[in-house]
């Protein structure tokens, strides 16, 4: 399927970003800050790299509708219903005052 | 007999004899047959997520609950071995998207290039973490196996009500990474299996679905490491030249 292919500099080039983001991430590790931080600058630069290698390397930025469905759909119940029902339960129990259970 | 199906034989008839062999009754052409296939593996893949999704949130509640014992934990892995590992699958990510690209163009000697490629570094991959879980052994960081409980009381500063925390982020610093070494060598052996068709000349421009396919779960193992990195190495506790 020729109307797929990318150029081999395009993939080097992909994977120097992706290189660059690693010495980013492990460099911010260094830096003093609060856990909270620390999770979320980890967590979205991992995002920001997964996001390429799905993009690029799995050439889903030239794949089927079907393809983008499923992908759409996995995000939604990783996210929105595993992730997000979940930590929304425990990440605001401290914020009920006198509340029993913690 | 419609326009659109006359279309769809005539492309079918397009395919040399050799791409017919490849083509399984159900489907009208090649390029049909390639899609269910990468479809069929999204699926999987999407499985996989919910898999490893479930451990990652594990260490996000705990991380939350139980936050001092587990930056103390994350600060004594081995974050050189687990960045350096990242790299490594990185370019094994490039060696293999490589791969796909000379199937797309019909190369068979550098689809066999790349393809040898990605194993090797997978293989270097597994070596390294071979010697970290070394390293973590002589460290005591293995608990029920080769742990001391005192060593976090007294040289880490924890209560000793903290210490069963400790272990909690190395189980699931084992489990994770361990699962995840799993999928590599899985990834390895199906390389592998690639590199002996293209070999044997089992691959054309119209018919390399197998390498497309098996390329998606490699990049997917990639994506799991992403996460891992700064899941359990990152916690923020590591200072220059400290321990």
């Amino acid at each position: 399927m020729p109307e797929r292919l990318l150029t081999p500099f395009a993939y080097i080039t992909v994977l120097v970003v992706l290189v660059l983001l690693t010495f980013l991430t492990v460099g911010l590790s260094f830096v003093s800050g609060s856990p909270m931080m620390h999770a979320v600058a980890g967590q979205a630069i991992a995002t920001v790299k997964a996001s390429l290698v799905v993009l690029f390397f799995m050439h889903v930025l030239r794949s089927a509708a079907q393809t983008k469905v499923v992908i759409a759909v996995t995000i939604f119940w990783l996210v929105a219903v595993l992730l997000g029902l979940t930590l929304s339960d425990y990440l605001t129990r401290g914020m009920i005052p006198m509340a029993p259970g913690h | 007999m419609n326009p659109s199906t006359v279309a769809n034989q005539s492309e079918s008839l397009a395919h040399t004899v050799f791409e017919r062999q490849r083509l399984e009754e159900q489907y009208e052409n090649l390029d049909q047959q390639h899609h269910a296939a990468s479809l069929g593996m999204w699926v999987f893949l999407a499985t996989e997520v919910m898999f490893f999704g479930a451990l990652f949130l594990s260490v996000a509640v705990y991380r939350y609950l139980y936050t001092e014992a587990f930056e103390r934990a994350s600060g004594r892995l081995n974050w050189q071995i687990g960045g350096l590992n990242t790299l490594v699958l990185l370019v094994s990510s490039l060696t293999m998207v490589l791969a796909v690209h000379y199937a797309q163009l019909g190369s068979r000697k550098r689809i066999i290039l790349f393809l040898g490629l990605t194993a090797l570094l997978g293989a270097c991959f597994l070596s390294l973490k071979g010697l970290e879980y070394y390293i973590d052994y002589e460290e005591k960081l293995v608990p029920g196996f080769q742990f001391d409980s005192n060593e976090w009381v007294t040289r880490e500063g924890l209560r000793p009500d903290q210490v069963p925390h400790v272990k909690l982020f190395l189980f699931l610093y084992w489990v994770m990474t361990g699962i995840h070494g799993l999928h590599v060598t899985i990834g390895i052996g199906v390389v592998l299996v690639m590199l002996m068709l293209a070999w044997k000349g089992r691959f054309s421009q119209a018919y390399y679905a197998p390498i497309d396919v098996t390329a998606l779960y490699w990049h997917f193992v990639d994506i799991v490491w992403i996460f891992l990195l700064p899941t359990l190495y990152l916690l923020g506790t590591h200072r220059w030249g400290g321990e």
